[in-house]
């Protein structure tokens, strides 16, 4: 068998398993739909070509999402820049929503999150493509690769401080507009309870052993 | 020094992704055990969590694109040899042809072969007893989660907390059916036991046990004197095996990737199967 050979059967064993979550992450990520084939194309076909380079024994599942999630970023920015001709980034994410969080009906949906999660899988996609590129990034890696912080500071070649603040704020916003959604669509109800708020009293009877 | 509420749910995002050093973990775990409305506020944040992720992860992989992908990515043929290419093509006709013809004679002789329980068990009993090395001894979760992390490309969580009873001894990585897997070996009550780890995309290679688990969230069997629990934990199939109570083994399973000792009962990470 020649060297070529051993070494497209060794990466194809290693990205089998991974073809899946890959495709759903793309997919999630990319501003254009259309275009999550030859992002992977081209992603897939840059590792292959530094496969060489990749150490056995070392996590492939990183290594791989981080040729995908530059080849997602390279098309995000490209495709912004044509549908978007004066802007030259992807503009921020406002925090407006933060003004007018509904926290009874947020209650509403911890208490019941499948009423809305049902019903919402275009809704999410929206709300996904409403975060910023990073916000999304990090989301994404964390719920569909499943990675660590520091692996997903890796992949996106940020600090993991940044990494910790803005999967912070991508599921705030994420569970904003699902509470947005089942608002307006009548899938969660206000609970008759009040909700359990902190009180900082639990303080001095946690320490003295009270409670 | 212990936290208030205000500061536990502060740190919820590290708690709930297993993240952040282990005296944290314990100094929530202890409000948690003392303040029931964090608990539940604990709890209830991490099923909405798993709810969204769950949400987030379904789709499919689409066989042509990816076969299109490998074959213009990864393709290692020569391009102007078209005698080489039906020469080759003859080679893999009948390389195919004996490959079945193997296939059926050796799943004619050994009709266990795609069984995971037996599978599991034939394994956790060359470990118990020592006829099998384990790959990598170690008392300590946080070394044998990351040697297993570097040792194969699905998630692999944490092993079972010692308060589940186990107590974790080393760990290794081997192959069922061609598909890879992560193990923990330990002790519970004094007895060995194995806690066999998959990427949840591999329970596909076992009928018997994926349909088992379509059915129920956690499936218990029993081969010889081994009894086996078994269900699916995030993105991961988790077999647990040994000669113990399946009450015994059923706890160690619940444990598994999880920091969350005193909180609700039911830990939000042991979902059913997708429906096929």
């Amino acid at each position: 068998m020649s060297p070529q050979k051993r070494k497209a059967d060794r990466f194809v064993e290693h990205l089998e398993p991974l073809q899946k979550a890959l495709e759903v992450y793309c997919r999630r990520c990319l501003s254009d739909a259309n275009a999550v084939e030859d992002v992977l194309q081209s992603a897939i076909g840059n590792a292959f070509r530094d496969f060489d380079l990749f150490a056995e024994g070392t996590n492939f599942r990183a290594w791989i999402f981080r040729y995908v999630n530059l080849e997602i970023k390279a098309t995000n920015r490209t495709f912004w820049a044509k549908s978007h001709a004066s802007l030259i980034e992807e503009p921020e994410a406002d925090d407006d929503w933060r003004l007018n969080f509904d926290e009874a009906h947020f209650d509403a949906l911890l208490d019941s999150p499948d009423a809305v999660l049902q019903h919402c899988d275009e809704a999410l996609a929206g709300a996904i493509s409403l975060l910023n590129p990073l916000e999304r990034s990090v989301l994404l890696l964390k719920a569909i690769g499943g990675f660590k912080y520091r692996e997903i500071a890796d992949i996106a070649g940020v600090p993991m401080g940044t990494v910790m603040s803005s999967l912070a704020r991508a599921r705030e916003r994420l569970r904003h507009q699902l509470v947005e959604y089942g608002r307006e669509h009548g899938l969660l109800s206000r609970p008759q309870t009040g909700k359990a708020a902190p009180h900082e009293n639990e303080t001095n009877d946690v320490e003295n052993g009270e409670a | 020094m212990s936290m208030n509420c205000e500061q536990t749910r502060q740190h919820w995002h590290l708690f709930h992704d297993s993240e952040g050093d282990a005296e944290l973990h314990q100094r929530i775990n202890e409000h948690l055990s003392m303040c029931p409305e964090c608990a539940r506020w604990f709890f209830q944040q991490s099923q909405l969590e798993e709810a969204v992720t769950e949400t987030l992860r379904q789709g499919e992989r689409t066989a042509d694109m990816w076969d299109r992908i490998s074959r213009r990515a990864v393709s290692t043929e020569p391009t102007a040899a078209r005698s080489r290419y039906l020469l080759g093509g003859i080679l893999v006709l009948a390389a195919s042809m004996l490959i079945v013809v193997s296939l059926v004679f050796w799943n004619a002789a050994d009709g266990s072969s795609r069984d995971l329980t037996t599978l599991s068990v034939g394994l956790h009993e060359k470990l118990a007893t020592g006829r099998e090395d384990v790959k990598f001894s170690s008392g300590s979760h946080i070394e044998i989660e990351e040697y297993l992390r570097r040792q194969v490309t699905f998630p692999v969580r944490c092993p079972p907390r010692e308060d589940a009873g186990f107590h974790a001894a080393g760990g290794g990585v081997c192959k069922f059916d061609q598909a890879p897997v992560a193990y923990v070996v330990g002790q519970v009550g004094g007895q060995r036991v194995s806690v066999f780890i998959m990427s949840r995309e591999s329970l596909s290679r076992f009928p018997e046990q994926q349909a088992a688990l379509q059915r129920r969230q956690i499936v218990s069997q029993q081969r010889g004197d081994c009894e086996v629990v078994m269900g699916e934990v995030n993105e991961n199939l988790v077999l647990v095996v040994g000669r113990v109570t399946t009450d015994q083994l059923d706890r160690v399973l619940k444990a598994y990737g999880s920091y969350h000792e005193h909180g609700p009962q039911v830990p939000p990470t042991h979902r059913a199967s997708d429906p096929a």
